[in-house]
């Protein structure tokens, strides 16, 4: 057989727009790709500063989000993109060979900006001005849809801003997306809440994001730090370590006391709100990737931890990956989730399952004597991740020799006494209008507590009987 | 059209069932422990255009979950109307002075359970007292209830709920009820049409029509009558008829007779006479 190898010719393999502006847009929600416009305003502000300057080093810095059912715009004051990152900030993928890595961004793959434009709508107007650069670039439905077109027309600003910063515009909103922004309240407080967790920590830091004209108000994952000298105290697990070039801050405690039987019962009716801050929170260089996760990615029903139940409300931990290399964090590429294959991630997850144990053991062992621990909880002030890593100087530490190595406080919790006393529970149910006539022949008040409505009858006969 | 009442306290239920007027097969009273979220679990089954008016007495979250649950179930072109107090419980904040005042430790703890209770139809985390200093509740309520209602029914979904009205009033506790209809995205206009000349509009969420007519004796009513309707209504026509004030100072009473104005024909006077 004769074989006519003249007809394979080399085969076109460049890439189609179809792919970055319909394919890609896919794999991410509309609020992601919103979060990803505010990660390169962040960006801009490491472009301009060092990070590790103070408690607030992104103080001064905000972004405003406004959108409408036919536009959607953000507008930072974070230092622009200088013209020297034209090709990084508006190419499609990122070439190897860049050295520019902005330290303590979380972008690897360079298409954040480009996606997220692409979900939202066929018409971009982003304005720039960093220093002496001053420029605009617009991308419009031909441009999206024309193959031989890969340039994109540049022109220099007709206006100077007040302040180095970046204005992205957005128009001709694809149908879905228009359809959400036409829900403004509801998107908008969806959204605002999605801000509060994954930007937590940096708006804490001194950031400022407002959507839709509101603030963003996040409110801290605080633990509870006995910072007496009782060897028995409440206090968080510490862990740190640094692998290769990723630090990692591990601590995991009570953000609240034990919940009573009663504040189960009413965390379970009033549906999820109570163990809103319940959970693990995983921060990588600074930005949220889980927020108050209650799976087993964060071992919850895994290796002997039980899974989450509303009794273990009080329990919160927080883990922060911090690298100049973007590409050693444990994210997934919508750096919105954790990439749970990462070794990294598998060794400290260990970590976690170990500090939780600690506090899991206490919260059964003072079950039935909440009020107890509610005590000692409430003796240990509240502080936040960044005071804890400033106050876990005074606890004493110990090297962790197993993989990934570093180091480790372990608290000694505040044990229950022995239980050979000689109570025992009493429970009982009663018919609702019953319970409250006699809530209001005892307390005058039909909705006091039915908990205190029976212990009360019991003390009231009791006294009688010893009489 | 088949009126449903649903009580979950049995003792009104029989109270209900007391006043039910004679017509029976109008009136189908319904107790169920769970109220209307039992009701629509167990009972409900759309039949197209409903009427719902949830009359509550207190504003818990669960009500606002219970609202949404009513729209995902009636048919297009449902009225659906939620009556809620307009005040919050235990609530610390007083006549608002001034938005720098710092908080105290009752008032930060305050905002902290109520963000935490109903930030699912919350704008934002509140982080000051701004909404609930006297009076500024009210204007909160219906930013919840529109947030309730999109999450509801998603402009996706292609049915929305227009709101049609929204009332202050007090009998005794101030109450805010809001009156909107389930319609298709694209007859939203078509409806707008409809009360576009209706004075007590509340297109877009606002505005909130306050509701407070003065009580007057059966002589000041028969005396105003005859210079009803005023043009504009503005109180002082029937200021001067009356020539003296009838609250604790002239403005006031200026507004409590503009409400008489505004409203005097909607409230019917029944009166029991020999002939």
């Amino acid at each position: 057989m004769i074989r006519n190898t003249s007809k394979y010719e080399p085969v076109n393999a460049t890439p189609v727009k179809s792919f970055f502006v319909s394919m890609l847009t896919r794999d991410i929600s509309l609020e992601d790709a919103m979060l990803d416009l505010l990660d390169n305003c962040v960006d801009g502000i490491l472009r301009k500063i060092n990070k590790a300057a103070g408690e607030k080093p992104y103080k001064g810095f905000r972004a405003e989000i406004e959108f409408k059912k036919d536009s959607f715009t953000i507008h930072d004051n974070c230092g622009g993109i200088p013209w020297s990152l034209h090709e990084y900030a508006f190419r499609m993928g990122r070439a190897n060979n860049r050295s520019d890595n902005v330290p303590g961004s979380v972008g690897i793959y360079g298409i954040g900006m480009k996606r997220a434009i692409f979900k939202m709508g066929k018409h971009c107007l982003i304005s720039t001005q960093s220093g002496a650069d001053n420029y605009e670039v617009e991308i419009d439905e031909n441009w999206l849809t024309d193959e031989n077109q890969w340039q994109i027309p540049v022109k220099p600003c007709k206006k100077t801003m007040k302040q180095d910063g970046t204005t992205v515009y957005i128009s001709h909103l694809l149908d879905g997306v228009a359809d959400q922004f036409s829900d403004r309240d509801s998107f908008s407080s969806a959204f605002i809440k999605k801000v509060e967790t994954h930007y937590a920590f940096i708006i804490h830091k001194g950031f400022e994001v407002t959507v839709n004209g509101f603030k963003v108000i996040p409110k801290p994952i605080e633990l509870h730090f006995d910072d007496s000298k009782n060897k028995k105290a409440i206090r968080p697990f510490i862990f740190r370590t640094e692998v290769e070039g990723v630090k990692v801050f591990l601590a995991v405690g009570f953000s609240r006391p034990l919940p009573t039987k009663e504040d189960v019962a009413v965390a379970l009716e009033e549906t999820r709100y109570s163990s809103d801050y319940a959970g693990w929170t995983v921060l990588c260089n600074d930005r949220a990737v889980l927020y108050c996760d209650k799976s087993e990615l964060t071992g919850w029903g895994i290796s002997g931890v039980p899974q989450y139940h509303t009794q273990f409300i009080a329990i919160s931990g927080i883990v922060e990956f911090e690298s100049s290399d973007a590409s050693k964090l444990p994210t997934t590429t919508t750096k919105r989730g954790i990439d749970a294959s990462s070794k990294l991630y598998a060794q400290v997850k260990d970590k976690m399952i170990e500090g939780m144990k600690i506090f899991i053991s206490y919260t059964n062992a003072w079950k039935t004597r909440e009020k107890d621990s509610k005590a000692q909880i409430k003796l240990a002030k509240t502080i936040s991740i960044t005071q804890l890593k400033r106050e876990h100087p005074t606890v004493a530490f110990s090297r962790v020799t197993k993989m990934p190595g570093g180091e480790q406080y372990k608290p000694s919790l505040p044990q229950p006494p022995k239980t050979d006393d000689d109570t025992k529970r009493i429970s009982f149910t009663k018919k609702i209008g019953e319970i409250k006539l006699v809530a209001e022949y005892l307390f005058e008040d039909v909705d006091e507590n039915p908990n205190k409505v029976g212990e009360a009858c019991f003390d009231e006969l009791l006294e009688e009987a010893r009489k | 059209m088949k009126l449903v009442s649903i009580e979950n306290d049995i003792e009104t239920f029989k109270r209900q069932e007391f006043h039910r007027f004679s017509n029976k097969n109008k009136l189908h009273l319904v107790f169920n422990k769970r109220g209307v979220d039992g009701f629509l679990t167990q009972d409900f089954v759309s039949r197209g255009k409903e009427v719902f008016w949830l009359d509550y007495i207190n504003n818990d979250f669960k009500r606002f979950v219970e609202f949404m649950d009513v729209l995902r179930k009636v048919g297009e072109y449902s009225i659906v109307k939620i009556t809620l107090p307009a005040r919050v419980k235990n609530n610390p904040f007083g006549r608002l002075v001034s938005t720098d005042k710092q908080l105290n430790t009752d008032q930060s703890e305050f905002i902290d359970n109520f963000n935490s209770k109903y930030r699912d139809v919350l704008p934002a985390r509140l982080d000051n007292g701004e909404y609930f200093y006297r009076d500024k509740f009210v204007e909160l309520i219906p930013i919840m209830t529109k947030i309730a209602a999109e999450k509801a029914l998603p402009t996706s979904g292609g049915v929305v709920f227009r709101c049609l009205n929204i009332a202050h009033y007090d009998d005794g506790t101030p109450m805010l009820s809001i009156t909107g209809i389930t319609c298709p995205i694209d007859k939203v206009d078509e409806i707008d049409a409809l009360f576009v000349n209706w004075k007590f509009k509340s297109f877009s969420w606002s505005p909130i029509h306050k509701i407070d007519v003065p009580f007057l004796s059966i002589k000041e009513i028969l005396k105003l009558e005859s210079y009803l309707p005023t043009d504009p209504e503005d109180g002082k026509k029937t200021a001067a008829t009356l020539g003296y004030i009838i609250d604790k100072d002239y403005r006031t009473s200026l507004e409590k007779l503009c409400q008489y104005e505004y409203f005097h024909k909607y409230y019917p006077r029944f009166i029991r006479a020999s002939i």
